[in-house]
């Protein structure tokens, strides 16, 4: 008991406690009403199969891997066994509104669905706020600098609005390519692997930083090693990050198995582009959108490119830096930041805005030592959010507060969406414009990261 | 420092036990734990009732529908084929949206049968396929959602469709009016337009037997959707809303059709959104209009439930008056419950009542699954 409270003492007083309480408080307010529902029933769907023992998979209710239904079970199963429901009802005025808008599905997910699902991606973003925090004492002496950095991820209005309004889960993925960079950093081969094969289970993009870095893991000691021992140390640290990197993904291989093959099926039948904040950002405008779909065959050929273009990336990185005592970690950091970049351009056809939270706590970390990053941390930040609430208007976010609250009711939120992205007189829609203003704007953001990390890395450890 | 950094060591191993354990769980038992409906009795009346006794038990909290049909004929589970081939246009969206949507609508068909138990096989077609199972008269099942027919099956020159049907073939249809327009091999997206002379437009429906069914409905802006539920479409749930281009109600109940979706339109000239037209020994299950993106209301996945439901529920194999019961449940988790239905079946039909198809499922927002579906044999007492 006297140990409790000596705990608790401890925690009140540290300096984050009243950040924590006041971040978690928010937090707990935005669970219950808001989501974006397209998504929210497809997580909703694909879970209610899961509890049922049906492989999401080939019942074809899921193209998520199975992290997040592993990880969720045991609450979802806990919860129906105390007699709660979480779950979604068929809205029919939402059901109408989705047959003009194509985004906005009959199946809304009740409140308490929304908490259970929230709760973990809650644990997730504190623990990315602790990394941040842990790592920006590591960086600097200035006291100020770990709290602000701290308070930045957790109260910033993207990240927010990602887990707690829309629902997406991306902020397991960026915690994942955090902690596996922690580890990079501090040179725990093993747990970066294993961190990084977790983020792999959760989607699949971390894979794609993951291996780069196995190979600049390999690599590392240039093509100059003076002694064998070098490179005997250099295997066994590649060994360990490919042993924890496997590892999860082994230990799901059933499932994991059953997810690449109906990834298979869909990545096949994936010929249009829904626009994002990635090069395709002008594909929310008609032309743009008309021109990147007629032409999806060249532009998948060059996406087929990203293994043969990392490795030249990861050569050219062993090639020319340092990677002694004194610049591995810095160089580490900068390079997982590179690949996670080059992530948006190379991997996929379909980039939405919330991925960009893959990157935020990377740039996060490194404005630490270098303020210019702050600039795309930023950029990022704004024009994600923008984008967000651009593609059918921030209302579409209200569905669980209209249809679970006396405040307003699925009807009104139904015919704000068609307002807002049908005026009539004011062709192109009010939304394509902010869309591509937004994206475009993004675009900016993801190439100036690009360009920041080749000059942070020209200026600093060349060998 | 070293003391922090282990702590942090320990979230991804504690993460992966939680999986780990999770995982173990979930694979506890094998298989999966939808809810059960098991037939206790089924017993004939004196004069044209039947009674039908069973029981439902809930593995997580259930809402569930039970439906008693009773048919005139054994049902069989036709092999049915998904139109797909990439030498045709579509004629509403893009060819590559068109083959998409079929595609999407293939794979959701093939699940939402496989759990259900249909045992016959659910493939995608090419033309030239499509054209030698009309040929042979091979009674099956075709799902066409491009909205146009290939001219190798249909054209001025030749209708191997009408035979078919008439032959005892099922052809499920989405899009534009059946027949009004036909695409060739090898059309282009920019070669094919609505006014070309290889339509047949209103002489297309003629051909197929569809005379007096439909009116062509220029698309305006967003289609026609209907609102009011039919009674088989209560019974079965289905959702598809779209009326726009779908036939006449009274033209489709006047020649012993069945109205499975929902109604709506112009007072004067109603419509159905899923309607059961018979043309000679077969049937063609016509949907108001086309597919829509994924995941909303008219997409695939729901379109591809509602043809689960149609195909399943035996509703194709009754008389002339089809009046199946059907009871809505709450159950808890882990509850059971038993139940007594009495069905009253008219006299003349009683006659010809060979069984009756007993089909349980889940409502599109219960938590816990059911997919039972049984045919009993009724042995009347003579």
């Amino acid at each position: 008991m006297g140990k409790d409270i000596a705990l608790l003492r401890k925690f009140f007083s540290h300096e984050l406690a009243g950040l924590i309480i006041i971040g978690v408080l928010l937090r707990l307010a935005m669970m219950p009403y808001f989501s974006c529902t397209y998504d929210t029933s497809a997580y909703c769907s694909s879970s209610i199969w899961f509890l049922n023992r049906y492989d999401p998979y080939s019942t074809h209710v899921s193209i998520y891997p199975p992290f997040i239904y592993f990880f969720n079970f045991p609450l979802f199963s806990l919860a129906y066994q105390l007699g709660f429901s979480p779950g979604y009802h068929y809205v029919e005025e939402a059901a109408n509104i989705g047959s003009v808008s194509g985004l906005v599905t009959p199946n809304q997910v009740n409140p308490l669905f929304l908490v259970l699902w929230k709760i973990p991606l809650l644990c997730f973003d504190l623990l990315t706020g602790l990394l941040i925090y842990r790592f920006a004492k590591e960086f600097t002496n200035n006291p100020r600098i770990p709290k602000l950095s701290f308070i930045i991820w957790f109260f910033n209005p993207f990240t927010l609005v990602i887990s707690y309004f829309h629902g997406a889960y991306d902020v397991i993925v960026a915690f994942f390519v955090l902690l596996g960079s922690f580890f990079i950093y501090s040179r725990n081969y093993f747990s970066a692997g294993l961190s990084f094969g977790l983020g792999t289970l959760a989607k699949v993009s971390p894979i794609y930083t993951a291996l780069p870095i196995a190979m600049i893991t390999l690599c590392k000691g240039g093509f100059r090693r003076s002694s064998r021992s070098d490179l005997k140390a250099d295997v066994l640290d590649f060994s360990k990050f490919t042993t924890g990197l496997f590892i999860p993904l082994l230990l799901f291989a059933p499932l994991l198995i059953e997810y690449f093959r109906s990834m298979l099926f869909w990545v096949t039948n994936e010929v249009s582009i829904g626009g994002g904040l990635n090069q395709w950002f002008f594909a929310t405008y008609p032309i743009g959108w008309e021109v990147v779909n007629t032409n999806i065959d060249i532009i998948q050929k060059v996406f087929s490119l990203y293994p043969v273009i990392s490795l030249i990336v990861c050569f050219l990185l062993c090639r020319f830096l340092k990677w002694d005592h004194e610049w591995h970690g810095k160089n580490s950091l900068l390079a997982i930041t590179l690949f996670t970049a080059l992530t948006y351009f190379f991997a996929s056809s379909v980039v939405q805005p919330q991925y960009l939270l893959w990157i935020l706590p990377l740039l996060m970390v490194l404005s630490i030592t270098r303020r210019v990053f702050i600039v795309p941390l930023f950029l990022l930040s704004v024009t994600g959010l923008t984008f967000l609430l651009s593609v059918q208007g921030p209302h579409a976010f209200l569905y669980p507060l209209a249809i679970y609250t006396p405040l307003t009711t699925p009807k009104q939120i139904g015919d704000a969406i068609l307002g807002y992205m049908d005026l009539p007189g004011k062709p192109p829609y009010l939304w394509q414009n902010l869309c591509t203003v937004s994206g475009g704007i993004g675009f900016v953001g993801l190439l100036l990261t690009i360009y920041l990390i080749v000059t942070s890395l020209r200026h600093g450890g060349r060998s | 420092m070293i003391r922090l950094k282990n702590v942090w060591q320990l979230v991804p191993v504690a993460i992966i036990i939680i999986l780990l354990i999770s995982e173990v769980i979930w694979y506890i038992p094998p298989h999966p734990k939808p809810g059960t409906l098991q037939v206790l009795e089924v017993s004939p009346g004196s004069q044209s009732e039947v009674t039908v006794k069973y029981q439902l038990s809930a593995t997580l909290p259930l809402d569930a529908t039970v439906v008693i049909t009773p048919v005139v004929e054994q049902p069989q589970d036709l092999p049915i084929y998904v139109f797909y081939d990439e030498n045709y246009p579509g004629i509403y969206a893009s060819k590559k949206i068109t083959l998409i949507q079929g595609s999407m609508l293939w794979v959701h068909v093939k699940t939402e049968l496989y759990l259900r138990n249909y045992s016959a096989e659910v493939k995608l077609a090419s033309a030239e396929e499509l054209e030698s199972l009309f040929s042979t008269n091979s009674t099956a099942i075709v799902i066409m959602a491009s909205g146009a027919l290939p001219s190798n099956v249909f054209s001025w020159e030749t209708n191997l469709v009408k035979p078919w049907i008439d032959s005892g073939g099922t052809l499920i249809w989405f899009g534009w009016v059946p027949g009004w327009y036909v695409v060739e091999k090898g059309q282009r997206d920019e070669e094919i337009s609505c006014n070309m002379s290889q339509h047949l437009y209103q002489e297309g429906p003629r051909r197929l037997g569809l005379e007096g069914y439909f009116e062509y409905m220029p698309l305006e802006e967003h289609p026609t959707v209907a609102e009011i539920s039919s009674p088989l479409s209560n019974a079965l749930d289905t959702t598809y809303n779209l009326i726009q281009q779908a036939p006449y109600l009274h033209k489709v109940l006047s020649e012993n059709g069945l109205v499975l979706g929902k109604i709506g339109g112009n007072s004067s000239k109603l419509r159905s959104s899923i309607s059961m037209i018979r043309v000679g020994e077969g049937k063609i299950i016509i949907f108001g209009f086309f597919l829509t993106s994924s995941l909303v209301l008219n997409g695939p996945e729901l379109a591809a439930r509602d043809i689960a439901q149609i195909l399943c529920s035996g509703i194709l194999q009754v008389g002339a008056d089809p009046d199946p019961s059907y009871r809505i449940y709450h159950l808890l988790e882990g509850e059971t419950k038993t139940d007594t239905v009495e069905l009253s079946v008219d006299g003349d039909v009683y006659s010809e009542i060979i069984g009756l198809i007993v089909y349980g499922y889940a409502s599109r927002d219960s938590i816990g699954l059911l997919f039972h579906r049984e045919f009993v044999l009724l042995k009347k007492s003579e």
